[in-house]
Formats: structure tokens, C-alpha cells, sequence
């Protein structure tokens, strides 16, 4: 008999031989061996590819894609129908009209003048008349995206970007910054040499300036943020990351396992040079008024330069007067001081913000969140970062800042001090609930891992809560088949560590885990996904 | 077969020789002609990693996955008028994807013509930032597989990895079966002498 081919034998595999020529070749097998060892072992060929692990699924593409590439496109494509000529004549025509009623036009300059947008925006003044910002600061608005509005109210501005890929700000009151990412910690971490300390400061502080200028106060309650800001974080971070990388990688890898090459791409130079190059003047103000997004020109010069003067003066004074004459010295200081109070700005929050409220129902283009802590305000569409194939580099960026947050766990070698208890209650929707329970030694810090939770935007709510909202998912009440549910849930997550086995890598797999189910839970809420827990039959989750 | 088409135009006059299969997809696809949003969001969530996992199959990049895929699905949405359901979706999907795949390859080629060649610190590269240690299989049959010829290479990614049947790959490369056949062939065997060194872990 004919020897069969290894391609017939493919094709056999494949399941792609007509009828005949199939049962031709499943007679051969059954009489030799040989052939049948053949098969086998083409089919293990066949298996090689099936090696590449498939990329993990990527929570955001819908989202994005739907967000900007398809709405952009749309855009794109109605301006197509747009009657070119209809537009050209009228253009013509009111070219015509304003030519010969050139009093209309001054009207209509004057009404404009008078408006309240410019009454703000003429008001309006840098961030810096308030607070000059250092290396510390610039670190904290790269990783911990705030940058401060006044440092006595601890009234902080902090920037990012929500699950379905919008951008908003927040003016928060009350913030405590010590919880949050230090670039001292950073820095140690990093183990960087007095040199490179330097270094490192310098590239922060090159930023200084341009980040002063991204944020603009007004005395009555105004706040202008550019939309430059996020493409400025984005920048930082990636530079900082740049310079670890290129210092000490090993040492960055440890605090972040390697998302990214930072130091090989140029498109990330490409980044950074926009953000810094970028001279937009496009704002979004937020006023008592009225909310919009808006061209605000800004003499950034001026006022740096009103405020060196003062600070010289103010030194000057100081080294002539403090000895000879302390009445003059206190008198003028005090002067001096009344005039860098008068350049300072504060801003109230309104929690109750009635006009806001108002303001969003009659026109949406900016979602707004408040509470008694925080305002929040989603930026319907900023200006992208007109690279190709950026998103890719963004996304990168983003999950390397992240990856830092949540990772920054402090665990000693040998653990010396007892245990505490804390729960976790996470309340995701009304209807689906997960509990977690963890045990975390007393020496970590906690808020940590609390700030980190909220970062998910659920609620942290005592056991009490977390018994009357169950209780509102179980409409019958009734206490066994609660008390099973509960059970079971409490089972889902829970890991302990023993006072004297403490595992790090361990609890280092778990906090994975942990981030993992987070992401779940997330996803679950972004995408409305049916609630797991269903009303009559409570499953095991 | 109709050689002298561009792939643009194929893509366009879908192929007769799969109308008789039925689609599961040809539901949504009339839905996303009439502009329904949702239908195109259900269709972009079905397939997103079939066609992620192919771009980065062919491309062998992870940092261009997402940008080249979102090219495929904006192509989609907006030339989906000119589906004229005469093959399977997929089939049309897939053809897409290799389109912008291959564009991208294009590009690249022409970009190295003005940066420095270095092609193997692009792997050294992936290395370090995916696995500092240990290289694993995964690794190294990704790397083999995109050092076949390009048309060797489709055909084994269609066929081992998107597992398509010959009939569909002959419609996604504008070419007969009996090329799919001879190229699968020859595109494995080349795999496996690739490969010969690691035999004993990927038992062949």
C-alpha cells in the first residue's frame, strides 16, 4: 500500500478529508502501529501553537473604543453632509451684514464684555499666588494625582480618570495626605545616591512652573483647571519612571513588576514633549454660576513677578529692619503681609450646591458629584494627545501609577507584633453583596488598604449596614437562609496569618488575588451585569 | 480566483462560497447597519479577544494590540453598510484584522529602515518586561512563529491558534484550498524543525 503522507495526515487531523479518503486512512491506523505513533505525534505539531498564552481580556477596549474612536469617526462623518455651500453664503451674507452695521457689532462686544464668564475669568488668577509648589508636590500629582489649593485648609485638587474612561476633577477638603505615596518612600525604595537624589528632585522640579499654571483660582469661588493636566500627569509619570528605570531598574521592578519599557520607547519622549510643549488655554471653569469649558488667557508673567517682588521685599526687610528698628519691621511686614493675603485665594465649597444641581439637569455635558467632603466633576471631553497609537502607551502608564498605589505594603521580616481583625464590608450594588474579611497584622497600616479599596468606589460601611442592606436583599427575611448566605460569603474571602508563620510572599499572592476580585466586582458594577445573588435563591458565590 | 483584486475590494465583495451557512451574527450585523449602538457594542464585546489574540499573534507585539484592534473595530462599524452577508462575519472580521495587521508589519518595516536594526533586542526587550527570569514556552513558540514567511505564518495562525476551517482560510487570504493545505504543511513542519530543541517540552 501507498505510504500515507504527513499531509494527508494533517488533513486527516483537521477533519478536512472527504468521506473516502477519511475511512481510507482510518482503515491504515487500524492495522499498523507505526502510522497510528505518526498521528500522534502530528498532532502534538499541531498543538505547538495552542503554547502562546492568550493576552488577558481587556476590561476597558469596548468602552474606549466606543468612547473615542467610534464617536470621533461619527463626528467625522456627519461633517461630510454638512451643505458646504448653504454655509459658505451665509457666511458671506452676515460678512456683508457687519460690514454695514458695524454698531451691531460693537452691541454684541459689549453684551459679551458684560457677561458672567468674563466677569470670572478676568478675576482669575495662577495656582502659585497661593502656594509655590516643590519637588514633593509635583511627586504627589504624578502618583497621588493632587496638587494642593491651600495647605492650612488642606484643600486639595485631585485629578483622574474614571471606569468608563472620562476625566474629572475633585476639590477636596480634609484630605490626609499622609496616607497616601511618599517620594521619600519612593526615593529609599528606589535606593538612589545623594547624586541621583539631586536628580531625581531636578526632573520634579522642572515641572513646577508648568503645573503652577494649569490650575487658576478666582476670588469668588472660581477654579479653572486646563485640560493639559492629565496629559501633564501622564508626562511626569512616565519621566519619573524613565529616570528610575534607567538608574536602577531592579530596583523599580521590585516596587512595580514590570508593566512597560519606559526607557526604550520613544513614543513616551513623544508624550512628554507634548504635554510640556502644550500651550492650550482651554479650561474648565467652575464657578458658583455655572460650569463650562472655555479659552482663558492668563499673564502668568504678571503675576509671578508681583509675587518675587513681594517675597524680595519681604527678605529685604527682614535683613534690614529686624535688628534696628522692630516697630518699623513689624509695621512694614505687616504690610507686606496684608498684600500677599490680598493675592491669596480660598475657595468655599458649597456641598449643598443647589445651583449645580440645577445646572445638570438642564444641560449634561459635565456629570457632577457631591458630598459633604468633595466635588466632583466629569469633564465630558478633553483634547487627546494627538499621537498614533498612544492609547496603547497611556493605558501602560496608567496601570504602572496604579500598580505603585496598591503594592505599597510595608511587611518587616519577622512579624513581632500581634494580630487585629479588620472587616471589610463592600457593598457593590443593592442587590449583590460581597463580603471580605481580612486579618491584617496591627504594624500595617491599615488606611492603606482602605484607601486602596476606595479607589473602587464602594462603600466601607460598619457590620450594621451590612446586616440591614442583606437584609433589604432578602425581602422574605428569613433568618436561616440569611444566616447560610452569610456563611457562605464570609467564606469566599478570608486568609489569616498566623502570629508566627507570616508568609509575605503569601499574603503578597493574596492582596493579587484580592485586586483581582476587585476587578471583578468592578467590572460586574461597570457593565451592570446581572447581580450574582438572585432575589428568591440565594447562590453560593 | 480572482487574484487581481486588491484585499480592500475583498473585503468588500465577500466570497458566494460560504452562503449557505447559516450566522449566528447576521442578527447584530443588520442591527449595527440601522446605527444600533448596542448591537455593535455586543459584537465588539464577542469577538474583541479573538481578534486581539490574532493581531498579537501576527504582530508579536503587546504594546500595539489594543490600538491595531480598535482600528479593526472602527473599520467594522463604519464599513458596515457594505457587509452584504454573503459569508460569515467572522470570516470578514478575520479578513479585516489581517488587513491592518499586515499594514502594521508595513509600517514597521519602513520605520526600520530609519532607526537602527536591532531586531533582537526587540525580544530581549519583551523579555525583560515580561519574564526577567524565566523564559517560558509561550515565549518561545510566539518568537518562532514570527520568524516564519509571512504567508507560512497566517495560514498556522488561522488554522492552529483562531482555529478556523481550510474553507474559511481560503476566504480570509483571497486563495484556494489547495494552497491552504500545501502552506499549513510546509508552515508546521517548518515550526517543528524551529523548534527541535525543545522537543522533550513540547512533546513532539
Amino acid at each position: 500500500m501507498k505510504k500515507l503522507s504527513d499531509e494527508i495526515l494533517f488533513q486527516y487531523i483537521d477533519n478536512e478529508l472527504s468521506e473516502t479518503e477519511r475511512l481510507k486512512v482510518e482503515e491504515s491506523l487500524q492495522t499498523s502501529a507505526e502510522l497510528r505513533k505518526r498521528v500522534d505525534e502530528l498532532k502534538n505539531v499541531i498543538r505547538i501553537p495552542k503554547y502562546i498564552q492568550p493576552l488577558e481580556p481587556s476590561l476597558y477596549f469596548a468602552q474606549r473604543l466606543l468612547e473615542h474612536k467610534i464617536k470621533s469617526k461619527r463626528g467625522f462623518k456627519l461633517k461630510k453632509y454638512v451643505p458646504v455651500f448653504a454655509i459658505v453664503i451665509l457666511t458671506a451674507a452676515l460678512m456683508l451684514f457687519y460690514k454695514y452695521n458695524l454698531s451691531d457689532v460693537d452691541k454684541i462686544v459689549k453684551e459679551s464684555e458684560s457677561n458672567l464668564l468674563s466677569y470670572y475669568t478676568k478675576n482669575l488668577k495662577p495656582l502659585f499666588v497661593n502656594t509655590r509648589l516643590d519637588a514633593d508636590d509635583v511627586f504627589n500629582f504624578a502618583f497621588n494625582r493632587i496638587v494642593p489649593l491651600d495647605r492650612e485648609k488642606n484643600q486639595y485638587l485631585s485629578i483622574g480618570v474614571n471606569e468608563s474612561g472620562k476625566e474629572y476633577f475633585e476639590i477636596r477638603n480634609n484630605l490626609d495626605i499622609k496616607t497616601l505615596h511618599s517620594k521619600i518612600d519612593f526615593v529609599n525604595k528606589l535606593n538612589l545616591d545623594q547624586k541621583q537624589k539631586e536628580e531625581f528632585d531636578n526632573i520634579l522640579n522642572s515641572y513646577t512652573k508648568n503645573l503652577e499654571s494649569q490650575v487658576v483660582l478666582g476670588e469668588d469661588n472660581a477654579i479653572g483647571v486646563n485640560e493639559n493636566l492629565w496629559n501633564l500627569n501622564r508626562a511626569i509619570v512616565a519621566n519619573v519612571l524613565q529616570y528610575a528605570e534607567n538608574t536602577s531598574k531592579t530596583n523599580l521592578h521590585q516596587i512595580i513588576s514590570p508593566v512597560f519599557n519606559f526607557v526604550r520607547n520613544p513614543k513616551v519622549d513623544d508624550l512628554i514633549q507634548f504635554a510640556v510643549n502644550n500651550k492650550s488655554n482651554k479650561y474648565v471653569l467652575l464657578t458658583p454660576d455655572t460650569i463650562v469649558s472655555t479659552p482663558i488667557e492668563i499673564d502668568i508673567e504678571k503675576f509671578d513677578n508681583e509675587l518675587e517682588k513681594l517675597e524680595k521685599e519681604k527678605l529685604i526687610i527682614t535683613k534690614e529692619l529686624e535688628q534696628k528698628n522692630q516697630k518699623q519691621h513689624d509695621e512694614e511686614m505687616k504690610k507686606l503681609s496684608k498684600e500677599l493675603e490680598r493675592l491669596k485665594i480660598s475657595i468655599q465649597l458649597d456641598t449643598s450646591a443647589k445651583v449645580y444641581k440645577k445646572y445638570q439637569r438642564k444641560s449634561r455635558p459635565f456629570r457632577i458629584e457631591i458630598d459633604e467632603e468633595k466635588f466632583l466633576i466629569e469633564i465630558p471631553e478633553i483634547e487627546k494627545i494627538d499621537i498614533p497609537n498612544i492609547d496603547s502607551i497611556v493605558m501602560n502608564i496608567d496601570i504602572a501609577r496604579n500598580k505603585i498605589h496598591a503594592f505599597n505594603f510595608k511587611t518587616p521580616d519577622k512579624l513581632k507584633h500581634p494580630t487585629k481583625k479588620f472587616k471589610f464590608d463592600i457593598e457593590v450594588l443593592g442587590d449583590s453583596l460581597k463580603k471580605l474579611e481580612m486579618q491584617i497584622p496591627t504594624w500595617l497600616e491599615w488606611e492603606i488598604v482602605r484607601d486602596s479599596l476606595k479607589k473602587f468606589k464602594m462603600k466601607i460601611d460598619g457590620l450594621d449596614t451590612l446586616i440591614n442592606k442583606s437584609l433589604d436583599i432578602f425581602d422574605s427575611r428569613d433568618w436561616e437562609k440569611f444566616g447560610r448566605q452569610m456563611d457562605s460569603l464570609s467564606k469566599h474571602f478570608e486568609f489569616k496569618f498566623d502570629g508566627m508563620n507570616f508568609d509575605k510572599e503569601k499574603f503578597k499572592e493574596q492582596m493579587e488575588k484580592f485586586k483581582d476580585e476587585m476587578e471583578k466586582l468592578k467590572y460586574e458594577y461597570r457593565y451592570e451585569l446581572k447581580p450574582k445573588v438572585k432575589k428568591q435563591k440565594p447562590e453560593e458565590i | 480566483m480572482n487574484s487581481s483584486k486588491s484585499p480592500k475590494e475583498i473585503e468588500n465583495n465577500i466570497n458566494f462560497r460560504e452562503s449557505s451557512i447559516p450566522d449566528p451574527d447576521y442578527t447584530e450585523i443588520q442591527k449595527i447597519q440601522n446605527g444600533d449602538m448596542q448591537a455593535f457594542k455586543n459584537i465588539v464585546e464577542k469577538y474583541q479577544d479573538k481578534v486581539r489574540n490574532l493581531t498579537y499573534s501576527v504582530l508579536g507585539e503587546k504594546s500595539l494590540v489594543d490600538d491595531v484592534a480598535q482600528e479593526v473595530f472602527t473599520k467594522v462599524y463604519l464599513k458596515s453598510k457594505g457587509f452584504r452577508f454573503e459569508s460569515k462575519f467572522s470570516t470578514w472580521l478575520y479578513q479585516i484584522t489581517l488587513n491592518k495587521c499586515r499594514d502594521e508589519l508595513r509600517k514597521k518595516t519602513i520605520r526600520s529602515f530609519f532607526i537602527i536594526k536591532d531586531s533582537d533586542n526587540i525580544h530581549a526587550q519583551d523579555r525583560t518586561t515580561e519574564q526577567i527570569e524565566s523564559i517560558n514556552l509561550s515565549e518561545i513558540v510566539r518568537e518562532q512563529i514570527s520568524k516564519l514567511p509571512r504567508k507560512l505564518r497566517e495560514v498556522v495562525i488561522l488554522k492552529d491558534i483562531s482555529n478556523l476551517s481550510y474553507r474559511e482560510i481560503s476566504t480570509v487570504l483571497n486563495c484556494n484550498e489547495g494552497t491552504v493545505k500545501s502552506r499549513l504543511f510546509r508552515g508546521r513542519m517548518e515550526l517543528k524543525t524551529k523548534l527541535t530543541p525543545f522537543r522533550k517540552e513540547l512533546g513532539f
